[in-house]
């Protein structure tokens, strides 16, 4: 199916034929099915909260796992979104109600655990790094802090988050029999390194500063290391949102004002990429910045709107008034917030 | 020496012998495994994007301070300069005749969106439009929209479309949805400005423009449909009117996906509609078990739709 899937023919007869009806929705799909499985997951437990109130949670969670399962073993949906959202709501609905809540480490270990268990169920990479990042507020909480408001540096949770993402990095050299838990590790080396520096980005002491500004460093470098050599794009996503950890730490490096560092940072980044691009438009060693194979549709999406997000969307007016109504279609509605 | 990670080798050969995809398309894939030929396309794409948003917010939060120190000729001055240098390079592209990279097109985007500072700037400075300055986006929308079709760039109409949708009032911001009363104008504007793409993409077919731009339109114009659907649907005295435009959009996606096979377009005919239905079923029926009945049955059957549009593209497949 992941072959099928990449190579855009996963509605051919032979596939469907050889997958024992099994069937796995495009991920634009995916992402709606998600959605709207999560919206009726709520709707459940809302409507077991006015048909009983102390067993809302327990009873919507059981009916949620049940739809859930039904829907893969007797639909044989796999990553189709809808049950995902309703098997992950579920066992989270369950944890909400046997673990006692009271803003302790317990429920936040409880949800890591679920998350975990519906990740590995469901092969799903998202709800492991999910899992991972919810196990390091466990370790936070258990710590003794309160996540906001308090003053404490959650070093252990900073460090657990960058071990995780230097572990999946090291673990990603063996040959795994599904790609998905090759996916499982790419989540987890793009995403924990990330949340590791957001654990201790709010930190002003110059020791976390420049730790938090050298470990993301080493892991961009190894990173891009490590995806250049196996071919692999997840690192090399994982090498780029590090740099902007780093590029986040060294913004006092200079006194210029915030628009000047962005125009600056901004250029640099997009003169290396150029240089980047025309170097590799022939490939070399293999690796080239031309596209190969077909695109992905969602990404193209993403682009545009991505492009139709940057243009203003008005004038910034100081002193006209706004004309509002339009009338015969002459506009109008623009407000003049820039 | 190249350590791989899971190959799909083994089962693009299969896929091969059976006949569902030819030979270079495995050979190709199969390459791509191995690592013999790895493309850092997405990885610029995403990095051009960060550095292109970087530089505009800059520019952004520059033209919003007053610059007394430069003097307002001087920074347009500056900025057209700027905007010249990446209009430049893609136009040096085109006339050689050459295949316009990744790096260019984002070249050419940044140049058009500091066309769009430079101008609203300007204009914000000498209020040559007086108080019909919200002209301004229907002039920007005009020349990035010739500058698009000029110079092929879908990244450029993106930008064209966003300063038309401006001109229309629509703002992207989901908060204005939810705001009673103003709800109406903007999602008559929306709907308005959803039919004035489709009558360019129409234009654009009839008049031979590029075939790729055809879905830019069409992904542009069942959004901004769909939102001015929900806005008016909203709105207490245009729920009728938005009622009946959601059907029409819903039957007009879903009739595109069936016809084109393009699901995206169902996922907007199903879950714009189921969401709006739930959103409309809250607002209207007093809260209780019998509206939470009715969401649930109406997300239950935007799934199913969604659903057995899924089946039905893989059987005709």
């Amino acid at each position: 199916m992941a072959a099928a899937a990449r190579l855009k023919v996963r509605n051919h007869p032979w596939i469907a034929q050889r997958t024992g009806g099994w069937s796995a929705p495009s991920f634009i799909a995916r992402c709606a099915f998600f959605v709207l499985g999560v919206v009726a997951g709520g709707l459940t437990t809302a409507v077991f909260e006015i048909l009983s109130r102390p067993a809302a949670s327990g009873a919507a969670g059981v009916m949620m796992l049940v739809a859930a399962e039904w829907l893969i073993l007797r639909k044989r949906l796999f990553h189709a979104g809808v049950e995902e959202a309703l098997w992950t709501g579920g066992l989270l609905a369950l944890a909400v109600h046997f673990v006692p809540s009271g803003g302790d480490w317990g429920l936040a270990l409880a949800v890591a655990l679920v998350l975990a268990l519906a990740a590995m169920r469901l092969l799903n990479p998202f709800l492991m790094a999910l899992a991972f990042a919810a196990a390091s507020v466990a370790i936070d909480l258990a710590g003794g802090h309160r996540l906001w408001g308090e003053h404490g540096v959650p070093m252990a949770a900073g460090v657990f988050c960058y071990g995780a993402g230097a572990i999946a990095l090291l673990l990603a050299r063996f040959q795994f029999s599904r790609p998905s838990h090759d996916h499982m590790l790419s989540w987890l080396m793009v995403i924990m390194p990330l949340c590791g520096f957001l654990w201790l980005a709010s930190q002003h002491a110059p020791a976390i500063r420049v730790g938090t500004g050298l470990a993301s460093g080493i892991f961009a470098l190894a990173s891009l290391i490590v995806g250049i050599r196996r071919r692999s794009h997840a690192p090399l996503l994982a090498c780029m949102a590090s740099l902007g950890c780093v590029a986040y730490q060294l913004r006092d490096l200079t006194t210029l004002p915030l628009k000047l560092k962005l125009i600056v940072w901004g250029s640099a980044a997009l003169l290396a990429a150029l240089g980047l691009d025309r170097y590799l438009r022939s490939a070399r060693r293999g690796i080239t910045s031309r596209p190969v194979g077909e695109g992905t549709a969602a990404l193209d999406l993403l682009q545009w709107v991505g492009a139709g997000a940057l243009s203003p969307k008005a004038a910034p007016q100081a002193d006209a008034p706004f004309k509002g109504g339009g009338g015969g279609f002459s506009g109008g509605g623009a407000d003049g917030s820039y | 020496m190249i350590v791989t990670m899971h190959s799909l080798e083994m089962e693009f050969q299969e896929l091969q012998k059976a006949g569902v995809i030819a030979e270079p398309d495995a050979t190709q894939a199969a390459a791509l495994e191995r690592g013999t030929i790895f493309s850092v396309f997405e990885e610029l794409r995403f990095a051009l994007y960060a550095a292109v948003a970087a530089i505009t917010a800059g520019i952004g939060l520059l033209v919003k301070d007053n610059l007394d120190r430069i003097g307002p000729i001087t920074f347009i001055v500056v900025l057209a300069l700027a905007s010249a240098g990446c209009y430049a390079t893609a136009l040096r592209t085109h006339r050689q005749g050459k295949e316009r990279s990744i790096g260019g097109d984002y070249l050419l985007l940044l140049g058009a969106l500091i066309v769009s500072a430079d101008l609203g700037y300007a204009e914000s400075q000498f209020h040559w439009l007086g108080t019909e300055w919200q002209w301004y986006l229907l002039i920007l929308a005009a020349f990035h929209g010739v500058t698009a079709y000029s110079l092929r760039s879908r990244l450029v109409l993106c930008t064209a479309i966003a300063a038309l949708a401006a001109w229309f009032g629509i703002e992207g911001r989901v908060a204005t949805m939810f705001n009673v009363g103003g709800s109406t104008v903007l999602g008559t504007h929306a709907i308005v400005c959803a039919g004035t793409l489709l009558v360019w993409r129409a234009a654009n077919r009839r008049l031979g423009g590029p075939e790729y731009f055809e879905s830019v339109f069409e992904n542009f114009a069942a959004n901004i449909g769909f939102w001015g659907a929900l806005a008016l649907c909203l709105t207490p005295g245009s729920r009728l009117l938005g009622l009946g435009l959601l059907a029409a959009l819903a039957a007009a996606s879903i009739f595109k996906a069936l016809r084109s096979g393009e699901e995206i377009f169902a996922v907007y005919g199903t879950a714009y509609t189921a969401l709006t239905l739930c959103c409309l079923e809250a607002q209207v029926i007093e809260y209780g078990l019998a509206v939470l009945l009715l969401e649930l049955a109406t997300v239950v059957a935007g799934a199913l739709l969604l659903w057995s549009f899924h089946r039905n593209a893989a059987a005709r497949a």
